[in-house]
């Protein structure tokens, strides 16, 4: 038995489906992220284990405990929202102190368990300052602390890094997941960002519409999209219609559409005939876009646009209209469901 | 950018001196003997050491700042309540309540103050108590002040995630309540109660037809002064205002202490 198992887990608005039987195990100390668009139902999932919302049917266990009618006291959870949500009446350290206190710990330990925390999270110069006194960024450690101060079951964090801005997001991204992994804590995070959940995550389950489209490790997620939403949603793949396909190079495949990832194209100007393991496309360049270190080349292949992603190259740079060949590894041609 | 930032200072010191004007004129008049064409004859204390001697004076304010309490208390009270339970529980009647309580902001105070008395008076219930009905009247008068100004403070503070977020940590509702949310409204309700007490403490009207003469706040006692000097008057005008001023900083104090 898993650490958490959601049991087809549905959830209705109304006349709105917003969960349409999830089932989902996951193991305790694992980073699991829920991966998707905006309202594919991530967050009323991690609502509904929290005890802020109640399922219509299905079943949640926490460690082998059916907890679907408790209250989100009962369930012994560390929750951190999207804005924060610290009270703005009580400094920093009284907001650490909040859950301890309603736990009526003793003073000497509710001082100690948040200093140590404070610390943990690099904030003990400002325990005595309010909310409004600190960035964005501060706020959200605050936030954490305040989660942890408790030593929760399973901690969630529910878009906390969305309302911060990119450098500083990226250090909390690397920040949490130090910490989640040194207190061996379990933690479910709900992103819409795809590099957010590569970076953090052990497991990435891809929501759509209410279902799991695809779960795996953030490698197996990113190499092999099973579906056609999940190839468009993970990566830049180039989705290729098989009817268009079939017309410059017939391909033995059984789907409708394949995913081809731009950076295992190979672009040759001369032609370098294609081994068995290989496609080629004869093809001619239409734009060309610098992202850093890599260029990603438009080329029209009689018709089928591809994306291809070549390593920068000072000098090496392909002008429109220039005739290439693409070489694609058969391996990497992806059929989609 | 010097012209820039001049500005905002221009405009702000010549609507204080427009604000002050009034109050500076009426200070000056209350000192002076009697008025010529253009300057006073002559100044003096007369009338205010007549004032401090007045041995209804203070009662009269104490009155005044009494009878402006349970109105506030019982309308805070009230509005609080149904908008927090609203604005948690059902967000679709908040309009409704919005409607209940502009209602009066189109009734003055004498409109209602004649049929309650009409109805009311001499009948055998508590509302037939003068100081009922007039606590009453006021806690009408005064609700579209005190909703907008907590309704304002309560859209402020994200009420629902604030709660949620207390929930989670082990608080209930009500403990929630008094510890996160209410210390967030204290400076919307303190606003709004202070522009309550304003309207209570100048109110003449009201008073004047429920109570009469039989419950003299700081205006009944300037209305009795109308036929003494003028300068008495502008005493009395000066005291009120002072009153108010230091209430209001009291409380404002109080409130940045609070916020430390």
């Amino acid at each position: 038995m898993s650490y958490i198992e959601f049991k087809n887990i549905q959830k209705r608005f109304g006349d709105v489906h917003v969960l349409k039987g999830i089932n989902l195990n996951i193991e305790q100390g694992e980073f699991v992220t829920l991966l998707g668009p905006s309202g594919c139902g991530k967050s009323t999932l991690l609502r509904c284990f929290s005890g802020l919302e109640t399922v219509s049917e299905g079943e949640i266990y926490l460690d082998g405990v059916n907890i679907t009618d408790f209250t989100p006291k009962q369930r012994k959870i560390g929750m951190v929202f999207q804005q924060y949500s610290l009270f703005p009446n009580m400094t920093v350290k009284q907001n650490v102190a909040f859950g301890l206190q309603i736990q009526k710990k003793e003073k000497q330990f509710i001082e100690e368990k948040v200093c140590e925390v404070l610390d943990i999270v690099g904030l003990s110069e400002k325990r005595d300052q309010y909310p409004r006194q600190l960035s964005g960024g501060q706020q959200q450690r605050v936030a954490l602390a305040r989660a942890i101060v408790m030593e929760p079951k399973v901690l969630l964090l529910d878009e906390p890094l969305s309302a911060i801005d990119a450098l500083l997001r990226r250090n909390l991204q690397i920040e949490i997941r130090k910490i989640q992994q040194k207190l061996k804590i379990t933690a479910i995070f709900v992103t819409h960002d795809q590099e957010e959940a590569m970076v953090m995550s052990d497991t990435i389950h891809l929501f759509n519409v209410g279902r799991i489209e695809q779960s795996g490790s953030p490698e197996q997620i990113y190499a092999y999209p099973k579906t056609k939403f999940a190839a468009n949603f993970i990566g830049h793949y180039n989705i290729i219609d098989m009817k268009e396909m079939n017309k410059i190079v017939p391909l033995k495949v059984e789907s409708e559409f394949v995913a081809v990832r731009p950076e295992a194209i190979e672009i040759a100007v001369h032609e370098d005939g294609a081994g068995a393991d290989q496609v080629q496309l004869k093809g001619r360049i239409t734009g060309a876009m610098s992202r850093g270190t890599t260029v990603v080349y438009t080329v029209d292949c009689g018709g089928l646009e591809v994306n291809a992603d070549v390593l920068f190259s000072p000098d090496g740079r392909m002008e429109a209209g220039q005739e290439v060949y693409l070489q694609i590894p058969r391996k990497d041609i992806l059929e989609l469901r | 950018m010097k012209r820039k930032k001049k500005f905002p200072y221009i405009v702000l010191t010549l609507a204080c001196i427009f604000l002050l004007i009034p109050f500076i004129a009426t200070l000056l008049y209350s000192f002076t003997v009697g008025w010529t064409k253009l300057m006073p004859s002559g100044w003096t204390l007369k009338y205010w050491g007549q004032a401090f001697t007045e041995p209804d004076l203070w009662p009269a304010i104490l009155r005044g700042v009494l009878i402006s309490i349970p109105p506030i208390l019982i309308c805070n009270v009230v509005v609080i309540l149904a908008l927090y339970t609203s604005v948690v529980h059902y967000p679709k009647l908040e309009k409704y309540i919005q409607m209940i309580c502009m209602v009066p902001n189109s009734l003055k105070g004498v409109t209602i103050a004649i049929p309650i008395l009409a109805l009311y008076a001499g009948t055998p219930t508590i509302f037939s108590n003068r100081m009922v009905m007039l606590v009453c009247i006021y806690s009408i008068s005064i609700l579209p002040f005190v909703y907008q100004g907590i309704r304002n403070n309560l859209h402020g503070i994200n009420v629902r995630q604030l709660l949620e977020a207390a929930e989670i940590l082990g608080a209930g509702k009500l403990y929630a309540f008094i510890r996160i949310i209410l210390p967030n409204m204290l400076s919307g309700i303190l606003v709004s109660s202070l522009l309550a007490l304003s309207i209570v403490f100048g109110d003449f009207a009201i008073i004047k037809i429920i109570a009469g003469n039989k419950f003299e706040t700081i205006q009944m006692l300037l209305y009795n002064s109308r036929l003494i000097v003028l300068q008495y008057q502008c005493v009395i005008v000066i005291i009120m205002f002072t009153a108010t001023l230091i209430i209001s900083q009291i409380v404002f104090k109080f409130q940045n202490k609070k916020k430390g």
